[in-house]
C-alpha cells in the first residue's frame, strides 16, 4: 500500500538546518512562522551550525535585509509564512523581482486543514492556503513543495534556481515540520 | 538646514562608507558623488533602512549610512526595533525630517509632522545613541563620531523643505523612464562587486 501524504513524516527542524548548511546559508532572516517552529527551535539549539537568526518586525524588512546581506556577500534564507508573503509583496516586488536579487523564501502553509492533506492546497477551504501557489506562479517565482522528509532537497533546488536566475525562489512547507 | 546641505556634509565625511539613499537624498548624493559606494532604494519607499541594515551586518568593516526620509521611516517604523535587535555597530540611520512627501515637487504633508518625536521613537525602540541636528554646522561637527563605528546610531536632521510645488496642471509629472525601475538592481550588483573586490 502506498503511503499517503497524511501518513508521511515531514522533515524536522534539524534536517532543514542541515540542508541550509549544505546550501552555504549563514543567515536566517525571519518573522517567525507557525509551520516552521521546529526550524526556529533547531536554529536556537544549534549555534554551532553557524547560521545567525535575524528576527524582524515585518516581512518587508526580512526581504530588504536578505537583499542587503546578498549585496554584502552573504547568503540568507527568508523564513516566513503565507500571510507574510502577502504582507511583504511590494518589498519582494522591488528588491527581489525588479532588482534581480536571489532571495530564497521558506514559506509555511499556515492554516492548511488536515482534511486537505491528501489533496492539492489549491482546493483548501481556506483562502490563505489556496492562493499561495497561484500567487507565486503569477509572480513567476518557482517553488518546491515539501511535505515529506525525502523532499527536503527542495531547499537546495530553490537556492540553485535563485542563483541561476538571479531572482527569487520559494520553498513551501505544506505541513507543520516534525518535532523529532 | 536644507537637504542639499546635509548631503554635502555627509558626502564630505563619508570616506569608504556605503550610502543607502532614497527619495530626496538620492537626488543630491548622486549629483555630488556619483561614483561613491551608493545604492538607492527606489521605487520602494520604506525599504532603505533595512536594506542598509543587511549590508551593515554583512560588512562590519565599514560604515553603512542610510539617508532615509521621514515619510519612508513611518512606512516601516518597526525597522527601528529590528535595527536595535541586529546591533550592527557600523550602522547609522539618518532621517531627513522635512515634514513632506515629494519635496519641492508637491510637498504633501507627512502625517503628524508637527508632532512626531523621532528621537523619542528611536530611544523607545532601544537606540542608545539618538541625536537631532538642526544646523549643518552641528551635523558637520558630529559626522566623524557618527561614522566611527560606535553604533548603531540614529540621527534626525531638521530639514527645511524646498518651497516649490512644481507639479501642477501646467507642469505635469514627467514620465518615469525604465532607468528608475532598474537602477536599484544595477547599483546593488555594482556595489556587491566592489565590496567583494575590496575585501579580497
Amino acid at each position: 500500500m502506498n503511503e499517503t501524504l497524511s501518513m508521511a513524516r515531514p522533515p524536522n527542524g534539524a534536517e532543514v538546518v542541515d540542508e541550509l548548511k549544505r546550501c552555504g546559508v549563514d543567515f536566517v532572516v525571519t518573522v517567525p512562522d507557525w509551520v516552521q517552529i521546529p526550524l526556529h527551535r533547531a536554529l536556537e539549539q544549534q549555534p554551532a551550525a553557524g547560521i545567525r537568526m535575524l528576527n524582524c518586525c515585518t516581512e518587508d524588512e526580512a526581504f530588504m535585509i536578505a537583499a542587503g546581506l546578498h549585496v554584502g556577500g552573504r547568503k540568507a534564507a527568508v523564513v516566513i509564512q503565507n500571510q507574510g508573503l502577502y504582507a511583504g509583496l511590494n518589498a519582494l516586488r522591488g528588491v527581489g523581482l525588479d532588482a534581480g536579487t536571489p532571495i530564497v523564501m521558506l514559506i509555511g502553509q499556515f492554516g492548511r486543514e488536515i482534511a486537505n492533506f491528501d489533496a492539492s492546497p489549491r482546493t483548501s477551504s481556506r483562502r490563505v492556503v489556496r492562493i499561495l501557489e497561484p500567487l507565486l506562479e503569477m509572480l513567476e517565482i518557482p517553488y518546491w513543495k515539501i511535505e515529506r522528509k525525502d523532499q527536503v532537497v527542495g531547499v537546495s533546488k530553490a537556492f540553485e534556481s535563485a542563483q541561476k536566475r538571479q531572482a527569487p525562489a520559494a520553498v513551501i512547507f505544506d505541513r507543520n515540520m516534525a518535532w523529532d | 538646514m536644507k537637504s542639499q546641505q546635509a548631503c554635502e556634509a555627509i558626502v564630505k565625511h563619508r570616506a569608504q562608507a556605503v550610502l543607502v539613499c532614497t527619495m530626496t537624498s538620492t537626488k543630491w548624493v548622486y549629483g555630488l558623488d556619483p561614483k561613491g559606494l551608493n545604492v538607492t532604494c527606489v521605487p520602494l519607499m520604506g525599504g532603505a533602512s533595512t536594506l542598509g541594515l543587511g549590508i551593515a551586518v554583512a560588512r562590519p568593516e565599514r560604515p553603512v549610512v542610510v539617508l532615509d526620509g521621514d515619510g519612508s521611516l513611518l512606512m516601516q517604523l518597526g525597522s527601528l526595533v529590528t535595527s536595535v535587535e541586529a546591533a550592527a555597530p557600523n550602522f547609522v540611520h539618518i532621517v531627513f525630517n522635512n515634514g513632506v512627501w515629494f519635496e519641492n515637487l508637491a510637498n504633501l504633508p507627512v502625517p503628524a509632522a508637527k508632532h512626531v518625536d523621532y528621537i523619542g521613537l528611536a530611544r523607545g525602540a532601544g537606540y542608545r545613541h539618538a541625536d537631532r541636528y538642526a544646523s549643518v554646522a552641528e551635523l558637520d561637527a558630529a559626522l566623524p563620531e557618527l561614522l566611527s563605528g560606535n553604533g548603531p546610531r540614529f540621527v534626525e536632521l531638521v530639514i527645511e523643505p524646498e518651497g516649490g510645488a512644481l507639479w501642477s496642471g501646467a507642469n505635469l509629472q514627467a514620465d518615469l523612464q525604465d532607468f528608475h525601475f532598474a537602477r536599484m538592481g544595477d547599483e546593488a550588483r555594482r556595489l556587491k562587486d566592489v565590496l567583494a573586490t575590496r575585501s579580497a
